[in-house]
């Protein structure tokens, strides 16, 4: 899903890579994105970050697992 | 006792957004007493993830006129109430035409079949304006708490659309009604709120809102008569507060029925003393 929305936020929607790290039930997610792109998949104030992490959080909760999502 | 005032300032530095509140204000520093709501963060070398500082700057409101507006932020009254459109989001992109419609419709059917949710979306044509709706089976907590995973949902989607018809537009989207009851609500509550304001000159302290919330509400009560509106306090404990238009009518000093927590809204009413505050006025941001 992370994936799917960033790619299609960024200018350069080959520069998106998500990468998992799990522990336990503990899933955390690199979303990697093209320097430049940095800000899109941010937005004003955090406002897109914020809401991706709050869609992940609903899959996350439905799943019962916890997911955190990095942007780096 | 001439009321006391206070009003909020940020800046990147506590000292910063001293010096741009006392400029704002025309005040000295003795004049005013300065309260660091948030000592904020400097960024990090990609510029992000800083916080400003905050301050509360509060003062004796004397003869001095009032020359300034009330605080506004992003989510009140539009400046021009005419030529707008009623119960936009917090956003102030204008909102997408029909084949932008459908194509954020496409938007949302693929985010939520990638976030494994079944449901279908419709073009929905709202009361006060069009926009999408997602129909389907256990969708609470797409909703959220109050409404915020509907908010977040629609960011992204209003994101993706702007990013694809190549210019900033704003996607309404509700889910199973519930935007639309909770707007109706809204109206409903400030209604009966400013009906209360007007007979008893007192006025009242709203429970905080999503700021999509507090701008239903603005405009609710936007043109009528006796009762004006303003939003104090800071996100996500930032409230309406409703008060009386006629001469001598209390400020909002005390709370109305609406909420216990005198003194919480942050600017306005008595001013509370340093210490932690109940609750916590903004959480940390959760990376």
């Amino acid at each position: 899903m992370i994936e799917h929305a960033a790619r299609q936020l960024v200018d350069e929607p080959d520069g998106v890579v998500v990468t998992e790290e799990t522990d336990g039930d503990f899933l955390k997610l690199h979303l990697r994105v093209a320097e430049g792109d940095v800000g899109k998949v941010i937005g004003r104030g955090g406002r897109i970050a914020k809401a991706l992490r709050a869609l992940l959080k609903v899959m996350a909760t439905r799943d019962g697992s916890k997911v955190n999502l990095e942007i780096d | 006792m001439s009321p006391l005032r206070g009003e909020e300032f940020t800046g990147r530095t506590v000292e910063e957004a001293v010096e741009r509140g006392l400029r704002a204000l025309g005040r000295k520093r003795g004049e005013v007493d300065i309260e660091v709501l948030e000592k904020g963060k400097p960024a990090n070398v990609l510029g992000i993830g800083g916080e400003d500082a905050r301050v509360l700057l509060s003062f004796q409101e004397d003869a001095q006129p009032e020359t300034d507006e009330p605080q506004t932020d992003e989510a009140e009254v539009p400046r021009h109430p005419a030529a707008e459109r009623p119960a936009r989001d917090d956003d102030e992109t204008p909102p997408a035409y029909a084949e932008e419609l459908a194509l954020a419709a496409t938007v949302l059917r693929d985010l939520l079949e990638k976030m494994r949710i079944e449901a279908e979306v419709e073009l929905a044509e709202g009361a006060d304006e069009e926009g999408l709706e997602v129909l389907g089976q256990d969708l609470g907590a797409l909703i959220g708490r109050g409404g915020e995973n509907l908010v977040a949902l629609q960011q992204i989607v209003s994101a993706i659309t702007s990013k694809r018809v190549g210019r900033s537009v704003h996607v309404a989207v509700d889910i199973e009604g519930y935007r639309h009851r909770r707007e109706q609500q809204l109206r409903e509550l400030a209604t009966r709120v400013a009906g209360r304001v007007r007979s008893t000159g007192t006025a009242v302290t709203l429970e905080p809102m999503l700021a999509y919330e507090r701008r239903v509400v603005h405009l609710a009560l936007q043109g009528q008569a006796g009762v004006r509106t303003e939003s104090v306090g800071i996100e996500p404990n930032r409230r309406v507060v409703v008060s009386s238009t006629a001469p001598g009518a209390r400020g909002p000093y005390r709370q109305g029925a609406a909420g216990p927590r005198p003194g919480y809204g942050g600017g306005y009413g008595p001013r509370r003393g340093f210490g932690p505050r109940p609750g916590g006025y903004r959480p940390r941001p959760d990376r």
